[in-house]
């Protein structure tokens, strides 16, 4: 039988192929070690050159601005949590459950709210590293899609939230009594708003 | 090659299942998604990393269609190797001679089962020992449900033949 009905294939959304791409490669980065052989002087002494040209070279461009490092702090957190098979270490869907799991980790109680009814459960909680700071991760759920929540506190105003995109996920990040909240997912804009219209609404 | 770059390679496969199992771009789209984050953190071997994909797509779509409806079996018939491959039958003659939307029209509507071991088949070109693997059946029993879906699917694609109108709803 010739192949004719290869033309029936369904190809994959362009998209989709460039965000598993960059989950690939980002899994692929961490691995990469730069390894020096400090026994071969003049390797050692042409890594040296290359780290100086480096270091002028970011003096003479502006820096990221402190936030959009921030951004691909939690984004990477994200990645890694979707890589590693850490995406929590508490895994449960009643945040009567995760809330107290935080007790005694972190020096401050996230404010969870419970979004199950409006198809947004939460599915457990773990703890991360973030802005040099111990941080909560809250891991929520819509439809195959995992939304991680990331909490902490802050001493800055409570503003609403603004968007972001990167490496193809969507950031919403905003700030509310005292603390900042990063929701991070492959979910799309829109909806990734709704959740987070919920998270405050429920709170007021 | 590393594992997350075969599996790369792979995806139009995978979401050609998904899709024609699916019968929806973002059912397909969230079932090729979280197939392949599945796959990607899988540590240990895998020896034929195609068919291996495929089925941990075909699970997935299974899952998710469970949420939605049930999936009906079908009868099976027990098929020697030697009537499988026995040359082109009636209906591989008279499918390839069809047009193809209506062959397109024909394979949506049959049966999930029917479905996927003509796209596996016809579309990715798997070997029967790997459409055995796919879906886990012994090899008979591979070649007797490939040859009733093709007889399922001729069967409605005279129909629409018969009636062209029938595509348009």
């Amino acid at each position: 039988m010739s192949n004719k009905f290869v033309k029936l294939r369904h190809q994959a959304p362009e998209d989709l192929r460039t965000e598993l791409k960059t989950l690939v490669a980002s899994s692929e980065a961490k691995k990469v070690t730069i390894s020096f052989h400090f026994g071969n002087w003049f390797g050692a002494a042409l890594g040296s050159a290359a780290v100086l040209c480096l270091i002028l070279w970011a003096s003479f461009n502006q820096a990221p601005r402190a936030n959009d490092l921030l951004q691909q702090e939690v984004v990477n957190s994200h990645i890694r949590s979707m890589m590693s098979d850490h995406l929590f270490d508490v895994a449960s869907t009643d945040s009567h459950s995760v809330k107290p799991w935080f007790s005694g980790k972190i020096d401050f109680s996230p404010r969870l709210v419970d979004l199950r009814d409006a198809g947004f459960p939460i599915v457990g909680g773990r703890l991360d590293y973030i802005a040099n700071r111990a941080v909560a991760a809250v891991v929520y759920m819509h439809d195959q899609h995992f939304i991680n929540v990331f909490i902490w506190p802050t001493n800055e105003d409570t503003y609403p939230p603004v968007f972001a995109a990167s490496k193809g996920f969507n950031i919403w990040r905003w700030q509310s009594d005292g603390m900042v909240y990063f929701a991070v997912s492959d979910l799309n804009k829109t909806t990734l708003r709704d959740f987070v219209d919920l998270m405050n609404t429920a709170r007021k | 090659m590393n594992r997350g770059n075969e599996l790369l390679a792979h995806l139009d496969a995978g979401y050609n299942l998904a899709r024609w199992l699916l019968k929806n771009d973002q059912d397909a789209r969230d079932v090729l998604q979280d197939s392949f984050i599945r796959a990607f953190r899988f540590k240990g071997e895998v020896e034929n990393l195609k068919p291996w994909f495929l089925t941990v797509v075909r699970n997935t779509a299974y899952s998710s269609m469970k949420k939605k409806m049930p999936v009906m079996d079908v009868e099976e018939l027990s098929f020697s190797e030697n009537e499988a491959d026995s040359g082109p039958s009636p209906e591989e003659a008279a499918l390839q001679k069809a047009e193809l939307d209506i062959v397109s029209f024909a394979l949506s509507a049959v049966s999930e089962q029917y479905r996927e071991i003509f796209v596996l088949r016809e579309i990715e070109q798997l070997s029967y020992q790997e459409l055995a693997e796919v879906l886990n059946l012994p090899m008979g029993t591979v070649m007797s449900r490939l040859a009733r879906a093709k007889v399922k699917i001729l069967e409605l694609v005279r129909k629409e033949e018969q009636n062209p109108s029938r595509r348009e709803s």
